[in-house]
């Protein structure tokens, strides 16, 4: 929890056009309405996310008083991840495969049946797995529409960015160094000369 | 997707915000309305910061946007980079201490671990770890073989605060930032106190990164601070 402890891998976002004003009432209904479920049957596999209480990764109810602290709101993404270790799968799948051709007499097993058999295994096996869980932090920063996801991976940030438009309708702009150079108060200077600049080579003249 | 106040186009401060507490403006039922909190105020800009609403690039899916687009200017691949080696050297020219508009003092040095690579798309790299790496003759080897700083861990203090972080060039941004946090009890207070401590160190770092780029962008880049930097490549004090 970045947020709370730890050291913190943070990046940041301009919330385009973000609201010159919020009804908080609001945007906890947004949260909840794409907050993390758990999915519909155990059997299935694969990803699963949506927002959580920065506080606790299970508790998927926002109140005002563990979501709004002054100017920030801050909430976590939870990314669950369900997958079957291959190599289990495939030794297990094997095995069925081998029993099925003992049983039916026959030499080979079509790639129909084969993915039948494997769609068992895996509706057997998935409700016994559990998934593996990811948690980021977010602080969205309403008097200044920056918002703030502890991570630094792109992965990540995609994820965030595509979640948070669906769930607020606003945009998440990456902050990056021309994006800072475009803010400073000599854009208008700046701008223009970096167009007419590239990699300085830094390399003494005797290397070179 | 549900805008939630498709109307109001509120002011974008990319910058500027400082950790203060809202003021209070009344109760719900006396505003007679939902809205929680006026958030029209803008907050309190620092020197050199201005909106850029309309300055930044659009969303990904975002065809209609006006803005122009700055995500894929040249300068991106390069400047971070550039920034990164500009740091190393500041931070061993005067001892590493900068004087910063609205920060006031800062130490600065390159902590334990530097990462290099060269360019294309079979890049060699090197890694440099433990102790004080930046001040080896390995690391100056690197530059002079043409590699770019990647990745610098930087100590810094501000006041009576050491911040410590891993500083990427692409993108450049902070990873690994310990804080100097004293606040051990409340939610309300660790946050407030951690979000001021991250804002404070992202703001000397985007302060560091604009003095970088005043002198980047002078007329005096080319017949004087490159051949400094390049001097003190080579070892040769100017």
């Amino acid at each position: 929890m970045p947020l709370l402890s730890g050291a913190m891998g943070a990046r940041r976002f301009l919330v385009q056009n973000g609201p010159a004003s919020i009804r908080h009432e609001l945007l906890l209904d947004s949260l909840q309405e794409a907050a993390f479920r758990e999915p519909p049957s155990a059997a299935r596999g694969g990803e699963n996310m949506g927002w959580v209480s920065h506080g606790n990764l299970v508790v998927t109810e926002f109140t005002h008083e563990d979501t709004f602290y002054n100017q920030y709101m801050c909430f976590s993404l939870r990314v669950d991840n369900k997958r079957l270790p291959a190599k289990l799968l495939k030794g297990l799948l094997d095995l069925r495969i081998d029993a099925w051709k003992a049983e039916t007499g026959r030499e080979r097993c079509s790639s129909q049946i084969k993915t039948e058999i494997r769609e068992q295994l895996e509706l057997e096996l998935y409700p016994k797995q559990l998934p593996s869980v990811q948690v980021y932090d977010i602080c969205w920063d309403l008097s200044s529409h920056r918002l703030w996801l502890f991570s630094n991976s792109d992965r990540v940030s995609e994820k965030v960015r595509e979640l948070f438009y669906r769930t607020f309708g606003y945009f998440l702009l990456p902050v990056g160094l021309v994006e800072l150079v475009a803010g400073h108060e000599r854009a208008g200077d700046w701008l223009p000369a970096l167009d007419g600049i590239g990699h300085a080579d830094y390399r003494p003249e005797v290397s070179r | 997707m549900r805008p939630l106040d498709p109307d109001d186009g509120g002011g974008n401060m990319l910058f500027g915000g400082s950790v203060v507490p809202t003021e209070d403006t009344g109760s719900r039922e006396e505003r007679g309305d939902l809205v929680d909190q006026d958030m029209s105020a803008e907050p309190a800009a620092d020197p050199g910061r201005r909106p850029i609403a309309n300055a930044v690039p659009s969303g990904p899916d975002d065809e209609n946007s006006e803005a122009p687009s700055t995500r894929h200017h040249p300068a991106a691949a390069f400047l971070g980079k550039e920034f990164l080696l500009w740091l190393w050297w500041r931070s061993e020219s005067g001892y590493g201490n900068l004087e910063l508009p609205h920060y006031g003092s800062v130490d600065l040095w390159i902590d334990d671990r530097i990462q290099f690579r060269t360019g294309g798309d079979d890049p060699q790299t090197s890694d440099l770890k433990g102790g004080a790496p930046a001040t080896s003759a390995e690391a100056k080897m690197a530059l002079v073989s043409g590699k770019t700083v990647e990745t610098a861990s930087v100590g810094m203090r501000v006041k009576d605060r050491e911040f410590y972080f891993s500083l990427r060039s692409d993108p450049v941004e902070l990873a690994g930032l310990k804080v100097p946090g004293e606040v051990n009890d409340g939610v309300d207070e660790r946050i407030f106190e951690r979000m001021f401590l991250l804002e404070e160190a992202t703001g000397i770092v985007d302060t560091l990164f604009f003095l970088f780029c005043e002198e980047r962008l002078s007329a005096d880049w080319n017949p004087k601070t490159l051949p400094s930097i390049r001097s003190w490549i080579a070892g040769d004090p100017r």
